[in-house]
């Protein structure tokens, strides 16, 4: 097996999904064609991020200007997308809607707000007069002989670490406390000894719905919480360790659909 | 972990084909292109990195093989081998007669394996200043470490020869030396119990097939004294054990979440650098020993 020097939020959280797909992705390596889906996410993100950086430090921004530069930004860095039925246009016409009108939810009472005024309320905490966004933290696992690393998108002016989705419908009231990422960032920063308080995270949703929304969910972990994960990722580390990947049927992303690795794994036999 | 083929990708197969010209001229390994990208192609199947596999893995007439030390660390990285014990034993000048060597798989096997002087004369390889002429101890272990690999773990080894048994000539370390012309084979010992299935010659020894730890032999002669080498296998990697101090074993002593977290403050106070959570095995120590000299923290 190839050495592993690091683990990540992203790749744990693959490994629970499918650790047969795990193995594809890390360990021999399988590149797939990237989603349209992940595409288009990863580029509205890194027009809000970038929209609020320069917010935070005293330039001029435009939504309308930057979606179009990071989505073609991003079309020309991606070596393959699979597009299925999606087609560029639309997608790029998409995100200029979705940095129109939203339907906001969440910090107050439901409201319509340009994408501008809602996300000029997300202001970021400066460390060293640099703003907190996509700030890298690891995490130490005792047990586990390699870092966690991930990426908190932002960490806001109040201290509260948040992250950006985007998704193709609203979350239900309870996801954001069922997700394992914030109990991941929360234990990183407690470990590097910048503890939340009341161990809050937030989260901006927004959503590609004809008519866009935007969620903000907050959700809180407890120290307990935070040793569960260490155990899940001690776990996690000795099944890779001793080289257990089965597939794993019942997952929702086992599917012809969700699954990049799909054709050479169960679909060979369908 | 039982150890499996890793299987080339294109990107791999892109480096390889990419790295293998580099290989060739450099001239610091001795091979060609072609040799250079199957030496490479073998090593990663095996899961060797790509710079590593020309340390272990050597083509020799047109075969790729892999030498005893090799052997050794592929087994050490399975994560297979349960034990594994080395005796050199010397005639009463101190010059080394045999090895013995015994390995020990996880499941159970176990095999044990010895080469002589005169298994290695008898194959005609030893040589006036030859490695078998200056440093025979190192020769005999080798090559016992090699058969005896062949028999508890060929899968480890992925099948693959080692370069002697192509007609190398090989230094003290089992490494092909000059420009690995053919010499005498091997000796054709036909294999007997636990044999390899490649008719090698794994019994050199009358005696071999007897799995028995040194200390409870008896000596076949008062002349033949013995150096035990026992070998701990190493852990797979460098790293604090899995199982020791663990938030789970703080957990498991009794003691909860609000204990733990009670005790990193107390030891902070103290001036000790523990996070919470506990970043370390060795701060899952300290909150362990902390919350024994404490007791009243986990009330």
């Amino acid at each position: 097996m190839p050495p592993i020097d690091h683990l990540s939020y992203s790749s744990i959280n693959t490994y629970h999904l499918c650790p047969n797909a795990w193995k594809k992705r890390y360990i021999d390596k399988v590149r797939t064609p990237t989603a349209t889906a992940l595409v288009f996410g990863s580029a509205f993100h890194a027009t809000v991020e970038a929209y609020i950086e320069a917010k935070a430090t005293g330039q001029d921004a435009d939504l309308a200007t930057l979606w179009p530069e990071k989505w073609a930004a991003k079309l020309e860095r991606e070596r393959s997308i699979d597009w299925g039925d999606d087609d560029p246009d639309d997608m790029q016409a998409l995100g200029l809607r979705m940095c129109g009108k939203l339907d906001v939810s969440g910090g107050g009472k439901n409201r319509t707000e340009t994408a501008t005024e809602f996300l000029g309320k997300i202001v970021p905490r400066m460390n060293g007069g640099k703003p907190e966004i996509e700030r890298k933290v690891s995490l130490s696992v005792p047990g586990v002989p390699v870092p966690v690393i991930g990426y908190i998108d932002i960490v806001t002016a109040d201290g509260v670490p948040a992250d950006f989705k985007t998704a193709s419908r609203a979350w239900y009231a309870n996801k954001a406390h069922d997700e394992l990422q914030p109990t991941f960032y929360l234990a990183a920063l407690a470990q590097m000894g910048e503890p939340v308080p009341d161990g809050k995270f937030r989260y901006y949703v927004f959503t590609k719905t004809k008519s866009p929304k935007a969620q903000i969910l907050e959700t809180e972990r407890t120290p307990g919480q935070m040793l569960w994960l260490f155990e899940l990722i001690r776990e996690t580390w000795q099944a890779i360790e001793a080289g257990v990947f089965p597939s794993n049927p019942t997952g929702w992303k086992c599917s012809e659909k969700y699954c990049d690795y799909w054709p050479m794994c169960r679909g060979r036999f369908s | 972990m039982s150890k499996a083929i890793v299987p080339v990708t294109s990107d791999t197969w892109e480096m390889i084909q990419a790295i293998a010209p580099v290989a060739a001229t450099s001239r610091m390994f001795g091979v060609t292109k072609e040799q250079a990208a199957v030496v490479m192609l073998k090593g990663h199947e095996l899961g060797l990195g790509i710079a590593t596999a020309f340390e272990f893995v050597h083509v020799i007439d047109s075969k790729p093989s892999i030498s005893p030390k090799g052997a050794l660390a592929l087994i050490h990285q399975s994560g297979e081998l349960a034990h594994l014990e080395i005796h050199d034993l010397t005639d009463s000048q101190g010059n080394p007669t045999r090895c013995k060597v015994t390995m020990k798989r996880k499941n159970g096997f176990e095999y044990t394996t010895e080469y002589s002087m005169a298994d290695a004369e008898r194959a005609g390889v030893v040589k006036d200043k030859s490695g078998w002429d200056k440093y025979p101890a190192n020769m005999l272990r080798w090559r016992a470490v090699g058969y005896c690999a062949d028999v508890v773990f060929p899968d480890v080894v992925g099948g693959l020869y080692r370069p002697e048994e192509l007609g190398a000539e090989v230094d003290a370390d089992g490494e092909p030396v000059g420009k690995w012309e053919v010499v005498e084979s091997p000796p054709q010992t036909p294999p007997e119990k636990g044999g390899n299935g490649k008719g090698d010659p794994v019994q050199p020894a009358s005696k071999a097939s007897e799995p028995v730890e040194a200390k409870n032999e008896e000596a076949p002669a008062a002349a033949e004294p013995e150096k035990k080498v026992s070998v701990k296998p190493p852990a797979k990697q460098e790293a604090p054990p899995l199982e020791v101090n663990t938030v789970a074993d703080i957990l498991a002593a009794g003691f909860d979440v609000g204990a733990i977290q009670a005790a990193v403050t107390a030891l902070k106070e103290d001036g000790q650098d523990v996070h919470f959570p506990p970043a370390t095995s060795e701060e899952c120590g300290l909150v362990m020993a902390k919350l024994q000299e404490v007791p009243s923290a986990t009330d």
